[in-house]
Order: C-alpha cells, then sequence, then structure tokens
C-alpha cells in the first residue's frame, strides 16, 4: 500500500517553494483529499501567505473535494498517471469552484 | 520513418500532448516532427519540449520547426492542425459584444456568436494550410483539432480531396463518465454514439444485454450526481439521450438554457460557473500559466527530474497514426464527410462517427438513422456550418449573417435585425484579424 501521508506530504511540500507561494498568495482555500481506498481524509489549507498546512481530518464543506485511489495519487506525483487522463477516466475527481479547480491544477 | 507535421505548434500544451501520445506508441520507434508555427517565441518552446520528450522515451525521432510550413510540407505523412487566428486578442470582443445583446456564451469557440467569428477569422488560414498539403503533400492523412472543428472540418471536405478528419476527447471522455454513473467497468461497456461533434448521443448503453439506462436515470435522482451534470441530465429526461459534450458548453448549444437569467441560475451556476464571459477574463491568464508552468517543467527535467508526464492520453491522434502507420486496426470516433453515413442528416455535410482506422486509412461505419428530436438539434448546427462554408468559400458576407441568424441560442434571444446589429459590431471590432469581404459595409 502507498504511504499516503508521505505521497501528500510532497504535495505540500510544493508549496514550500518561493514560485508556489507566489502563485498562491491571498488564495486562501480549504482542499479536501478523499481516499476512498484507505477510508481516509486530508486536509490541506492553503494559508493566505500562499504556504500549505496538512492534516488528518474531514471537513463537510471544502472549497474543493478530490477523490481517488492512493494508487493513483502515487502515480501522478511519481508521472506515471497523467492528471488529466485520471480526470477524464473518472480515477481522480473533483468538485468545486471551476476558478479554483482551474488554478488548482498545477499543484498536480 | 513517419513525417508528423504539427500546424500551430505553438500551442505548446497541445502540441506536448499530442506528441507524447505519438512517442508512446509502441513499435513506431522512428520518426520526424516538423513544427510549424508563426509566434517563434512559442515555437520554440515546443521545440524544447519534443527534444525534451524524445530523450526522456529514447526514440529515434528528429524535430524540424519552421515559420515557412511549405517547407517543411514534402514527405509528410500525417498533418495536424491546431492554430489558432487572433485568439486572445478577439476574445474580449467574442463575449461582449453578444453579451450585450443578451447573448451569454460559455465556451464561445465552436458556435454562438464566438464560435461564428472564430470560424470567420480561421477559416482563410486553414484553408491555406489545406491547399499547400493538397499540393505538396497530397496523400498526407489530415487531423483537425482546431474549433470550430466541424465547419473547419467541412471546409476542407468541401474544398480539397484531402483525407481530413476532425477529431475531439469528448465521447470517449463521456463513455466514461457513463460508466461510472451507471457503476459498471468501462471495458464492459458497449455503446452506440453518433450525431456532430460536441452534440453526439449516447443511443444506445448496455453491458451484456443489460439497458444501461435505466441506472443512469437512477443516478441522475441523486442530487450531488445530478448537479454534477444537470444540463445533460435535463437533456436525457427530456430528449431520450446522454449528449457528448461536458454540459457547460452543451448549454450553448440548445436554445434552453442561457436565454434567461433564471434559467443560467438553475442550470449554468453551480456547476461550473462559466457566465458573464467568464473565460474571456481567465483564458489568457490561463495560458499564461500553463506556459510558466511548462517552462518549469523543462527546467526540472533539465536538471534531471521526472516533470513530464508520459501516459498516453485518450485523444485518437495517435491511435489513427497507430493504426494506419502500423496497420493496427483502432475504433475513433471522427468527424466526417456524411454521404449517407447517419441517414437523417444531411448528406453534404460534416457528422462524428464511429470510424475504423487501419493501414487503408479512415473509413466511416454506416450508423442509421438518429432519433428524429435529435436529428433535429443537429440539423440546425449542420445549416448554421453549411452557410460558414458558403461564406468563405464563395466570399459571401450575406451567408455569414444568415448562419448567425439561425445560430440556435442566438436566435432564442435576438431579432434578426439585432442580430444583424451584432454580426456588424463584431465585423468591425474584429476587422484586423477577418477576411476582406465580411468587413463592415
Amino acid at each position: 500500500m502507498t504511504d499516503i501521508v508521505s505521497s501528500l506530504e510532497r504535495l505540500r511540500a510544493r508549496f514550500d517553494e518561493p514560485q508556489m507561494q507566489a502563485a498562491f498568495r491571498g488564495f486562501h482555500k480549504a482542499l479536501l483529499f478523499t481516499f476512498p481506498d484507505l477510508q481516509r481524509d486530508f486536509l490541506l489549507t492553503i494559508n493566505e501567505d500562499g504556504s500549505a498546512a496538512l492534516a488528518e481530518q474531514s471537513i463537510a464543506h471544502p472549497d474543493v473535494k478530490v477523490t481517488m485511489s492512493s494508487e493513483v495519487l502515487a502515480g501522478i506525483l511519481d508521472r506515471r498517471v497523467h492528471p488529466i487522463n485520471a480526470y477524464m477516466t473518472r480515477k481522480l475527481k473533483v468538485s468545486g469552484n471551476m476558478e479554483d479547480l482551474l488554478r488548482l491544477q498545477k499543484i498536480l | 520513418m513517419i513525417k508528423v507535421a504539427l500546424i500551430g505548434a505553438g500551442s505548446a500544451q497541445f502540441a506536448q500532448l499530442v506528441m507524447t501520445d505519438i512517442l508512446a506508441i509502441d513499435g513506431l520507434d522512428e520518426g520526424m516532427f516538423a513544427l510549424v508555427d508563426l509566434d517563434s517565441e512559442r515555437l520554440a518552446l515546443s521545440h524544447a519540449v519534443a527534444e525534451q520528450l524524445i530523450q526522456d522515451t529514447g526514440k529515434c525521432w528528429s524535430v524540424q520547426t519552421t515559420i515557412d510550413r511549405r517547407s517543411v510540407l514534402p514527405g509528410c505523412d500525417y498533418v495536424l492542425n491546431m492554430i489558432e487566428v487572433g485568439g486572445l486578442a478577439t476574445i474580449s470582443a467574442d463575449y461582449a459584444i453578444p453579451l450585450k445583446y443578451g447573448v451569454d456564451q460559455c465556451i464561445a469557440d465552436t458556435i454562438g456568436p464566438g464560435g461564428v467569428f472564430k470560424y470567420l477569422r480561421t477559416a482563410p488560414s486553414w484553408l491555406a494550410i489545406c491547399r499547400d498539403i493538397q499540393e505538396l503533400c497530397p496523400c498526407a492523412l489530415v487531423i483537425n483539432y482546431t474549433n470550430p472543428m466541424s465547419a473547419l472540418t467541412l471546409t476542407a471536405l468541401r474544398a480539397t480531396s484531402l483525407q481530413v478528419v476532425g477529431l475531439c476527447i469528448s465521447t470517449i471522455e463521456t463513455a466514461y463518465q457513463l460508466a461510472d454513473y451507471a457503476g459498471v467497468p468501462f471495458e464492459r461497456m458497449r455503446y452506440r454514439c453518433a450525431g456532430i461533434n460536441h452534440l453526439a448521443w449516447f443511443v444506445s448503453l448496455n453491458m451484456e444485454g443489460e439497458d444501461l439506462y435505466p441506472r443512469i436515470y437512477r443516478a441522475a435522482e441523486n442530487p450531488e450526481i445530478d448537479r454534477e451534470d444537470p444540463i445533460r441530465f435535463e437533456m436525457l429526461r427530456q430528449f431520450g439521450a446522454f449528449v457528448t459534450e461536458a454540459g457547460r458548453l452543451v448549454s450553448e448549444y440548445v436554445p434552453y438554457f442561457r436565454k434567461r437569467k433564471e434559467l443560467l441560475e438553475a442550470y449554468v451556476r453551480g456547476s461550473f460557473d462559466l457566465a458573464g464571459g467568464q473565460r474571456a477574463r481567465t483564458w489568457p491568464l490561463d495560458r499564461a500559466e500553463h506556459d510558466a508552468a511548462l517552462r518549469h517543467d523543462l527546467e526540472r527535467e533539465r536538471l534531471g527530474e521526472r516533470a513530464f508526464f508520459l501516459e498516453r492520453s485518450l485523444d485518437h491522434g495517435s491511435q489513427i497514426i497507430e493504426g494506419h502507420a502500423l496497420n493496427r486496426p483502432q475504433m475513433i470516433h471522427g468527424n466526417v464527410a456524411n454521404l449517407g453515413l447517419i441517414e437523417n442528416l444531411p448528406h453534404d455535410g460534416c457528422v462524428e462517427v464511429p470510424c475504423l482506422v487501419d493501414g487503408s486509412g479512415i473509413q466511416p461505419v454506416h450508423f442509421g438513422r438518429l432519433p428524429t428530436q435529435l436529428a433535429a438539434l443537429n440539423s440546425a448546427h449542420m445549416m448554421v456550418h453549411d452557410l460558414l462554408v458558403q461564406a468563405i468559400l464563395n466570399e459571401d458576407r450575406e451567408a455569414a449573417v444568415y448562419a448567425l441568424m439561425l445560430d440556435p441560442l442566438t436566435a432564442a434571444v435576438c431579432s434578426p435585425s439585432e442580430i444583424r446589429q451584432m454580426f456588424n459590431e463584431l465585423a468591425g471590432k474584429e476587422q484586423a484579424y477577418l477576411p476582406r469581404f465580411i468587413h463592415p459595409l
């Protein structure tokens, strides 16, 4: 089984890069990652300054909800799985405001 | 060794997708990409991406780049068109002027006032490209991706004897979506789908003899699922078939959902909020961000880090090349000359149907009749396409005005005289990118 916490931490760590922080400055949003295969939820909170924090928790009304298996996330991070393909074949599902979704494409 | 030309290769992100797919074809180990674009800066970006992809895949491909397409067309086996004419410069007018007349578009690049004017801007360049292909590599198989895809593909079919197919990913993407709604594995689902691009219909959907439509209707009763696709589920309930293009775009193909504020509120907002010309505001920013991201990925690749995705996409372009070049039969959904394939649609129009591709080329499959209510929705657009092609081939301004008058959403909102006024206003604003005969009188 993929180590989901380290996968998500890789994702979160991208927000430590100055370029990413600059791109997301002012974009204060809550992203809920749901992994049905693990029955675990994680919240990635993007802060006002563009940094991000990760916690294992669920909330009822996130700004964006991303649902996929832990294997798909690992595949995306390893560049084996293209997120657009995963989205089109319904292996990755997202819901939320269109503008937020477009902006968040870059984190994958 | 095959040679593949990408015309408009400065569309760097899309060129990357297409080249990734082609390089992923098993057994097609040698070839040449000829990248053509008038924007040398974006062309250089695509060139760098191509070189990196070739290095990543270890294949024996080479890359040529040029702003002069005629210099690379001789010897081409495949020509892929992805040009854009005047895009960012005109997008604001494409949305704002129609909005003033009450026409609230979504994507505005395939139909509606935005689509009509995108066609009028693009078709002369596309026609010139097709004539060069006809002269310099007449046996090449031509794949058109540029929107408005149906009308541009029809233009090439009418004006040349080239083998041309228009491609879009909407059918296969929707098929995956339907399998998910029905709760069945995609691989076991069977379907028949045809119509025109973005408005093709899944007339049957089954798995091992079970009609899957009852499952789709049940899925639509789940508010969360219905919210994901409100327009397409409404079209299914009212017209009896699921349509191929994503709900937000199909909303501008039919006269029902974008003509009044309360309808927009009910059907468009809350899913993907693309009303009020939102795309005109976000598109230039998106493009700049995509280019920046691509440059960043390229930099990471050069430092030895894997940033590019090498997985093959669902796009049919590489399937066509695989089927044809390696004689490995493939089934795709392509946009081709109707010639009776869909019996109750205009036979001289362009339709989207299943096609077999093998070493002999693209062989469209006869479909039969569509249910009349669905064919009627398609026919309305095919008449618009026909008028647009007449406008360009005969330099007939009035045919272009008629095309806009008959656009279903525009006609649902405006009177004919308002539409003519809107046409003149758009023609004036976008004059620099339009053929002279379209300029305001």
